[in-house]
């Protein structure tokens, strides 16, 4: 089965990238402290874990993190409406092009 | 995909590649991150919520890395499980308030597929879907997988999911403005 | 203040108000008024992404991402972007006159229509417009419209033949000196 709705089903369901330093949150976490992976191989000393967190604190304090958070979904919601807008100035561009060819055809 | 059965020789030195190799895990996220938050965005019309469950989908498997036999099952497991998390999160989320197919409204004009705004609307109409049939046709629409293989990872009969596919699609047509052949 | 201060501090206004009024010339001001179709709209995009949010925009943007790495080029020079897109359930939602107000904003010597395709059979029309200052494209303007969708884009500051081709329009642009209509 194969129709017009099903390519506009694979256009609409496009994969995505994350915002910005998903992966780095991802690993943040995994080194964080609550985190027990189940595995014995991986698994960190509690002091370790401890001393990770706090030199995490101490390097950033609460606040500046609060702040860089802010800053991150301001930006990746302006990036999001970036990308929107360009999608539609190039699909009316190409509608526009489209019409000019058949005009010409 | 293929049937994803381990491999022994193979499955061990993966396994064992990726437990020495401290960067293993960076790259796995790296690599897979866009399909499993696609997924998620996908199910749940979010970019939170969507990257919450993303994470919890790597932390999971960072948990359970051993477990894991090769590249292509490790794909399989990612699809497994961020399915799985999708389907549960939508089903808790049923009382958010959301839109009913009646309230979606007709299309206005045909566009072409590019049009940001028809995409929207068809984003929009599959997150209606109810949630079962919603992951299959972001599994066979957004992964390109077939009916055999999101059989397998929704762990149901192939003959359901080609009937909730079919049923998705023909209540997608429906709601989007008759037949389009 | 001594009177070199006042004196540069003068020019500097001089250039600030120059430069806001050549800016403001790209700017199309009759498309906040489309902002009033937005209660009627079953569908709308509304961007205004100027000054220092463009500039955050793109520096979230990803260079590994092609898309992305293409939006991140064409941006780098731009002081704005605005897209206003309605899509309505039923006809005649928006009038002839907010479409004409545009129009008229686009009748000044610096922009050109250089595309104008339009379709009295199906009620739709595409106008791309460029404004140009001594020489370079310093501007674009997209309107576009059916019975039941209205999109305007406007796009300010320095874009390239390059960039819009990148976007998706080609358009003979090299040809725009010599067809440049109104």
């Amino acid at each position: 089965m194969s129709d017009h709705l099903e390519n506009e089903l694979r256009a609409a369901l496009r994969r995505e990238d994350p915002p910005e330093g998903f992966a780095e949150r991802v690993l943040a976490r995994t080194h964080g402290a609550g985190y027990r992976p189940e595995r014995r191989a991986r698994r960190l000393p509690v002091w370790s874990m401890a001393a990770a967190a706090a030199c995490l604190t101490m390097t950033i304090g609460i606040g500046e993190y609060r702040e860089r958070r802010e800053e991150r979904a301001r930006g990746e919601a302006a990036k999001q409406e970036l990308l929107e807008a360009m999608r539609i100035t190039r699909a009316k561009l190409r509608l526009a092009q489209e019409k000019v060819r058949s005009i010409h055809e | 995909m293929t049937e994803v059965a381990p491999q022994e020789d193979t499955a061990v030195s993966w396994a064992g590649t990726v437990a020495g190799d401290s960067d293993a895990f960076a790259r796995i996220v790296r690599e897979h991150q866009a399909m499993v938050f696609s997924l998620a965005l996908h199910c749940l019309g979010d970019r939170a919520s969507a990257e919450d469950l993303s994470q919890d989908v790597f932390l999971q498997l960072h948990r359970n890395l051993d477990q894991i036999e090769s590249p292509a099952h490790l794909k399989f497991w990612l699809r497994k499980v961020a399915s799985h998390r999708a389907i549960d999160a939508a089903r808790r989320r049923r009382w958010w308030p959301k839109f009913g197919l009646d309230e979606i409204p007709e299309p206005a004009i045909r566009t072409p597929a590019a049009d940001p705004l028809l995409m929207r609307r068809l984003a929009k109409v599959v997150k209606t879907l109810p949630e079962t049939q919603r992951v299959i046709v972001v599994l066979r629409y957004q992964e390109d997988m077939d009916p055999s293989e999101i059989a397998q990872v929704l762990e149901m009969p192939v003959a359901t999911v080609k009937s909730y596919l079919h049923r998705a699609l023909e209540m997608l047509r429906k709601k989007l403005g008759g037949k389009k052949e | 203040m001594s009177r070199w201060g006042s004196r540069w501090g003068g020019r500097s206004l001089c250039a600030a108000l120059l430069l806001a009024g050549a800016l403001q010339a790209q700017e199309l001001t009759g498309l906040r008024l489309l902002d009033q179709l937005e209660a009627k709209a079953s569908e709308k995009v509304n961007v205004t992404l100027d000054g220092n949010l463009l500039q955050l925009a793109a520096r979230f943007l990803s260079a590994s991402d092609p898309e992305q790495a293409q939006v991140r080029k064409v941006v780098s020079k731009l002081k704005a972007i605005y897209v206003r897109a309605f899509e309505f359930d039923k006809e005649g939602a928006f009038s002839a006159a907010d479409v004409d107000s545009l129009r008229r904003e686009l009748k000044t010597p610096e922009w050109s229509r250089i595309v104008d395709a339009s379709s009295k059979r199906d009620g739709e029309s595409s106008e791309i417009y460029l404004h140009q200052q001594n020489g370079q494209v310093t501007g674009l303007a997209i309107l576009a419209y059916g019975k039941k969708e209205l999109t305007v884009v406007n796009i300010v500051g320095p874009i390239s033949i390059e960039d819009l081709a990148a976007l998706g329009g080609e358009f003979g642009i090299p040809k725009i000196e010599r067809n440049r209509k109104k």
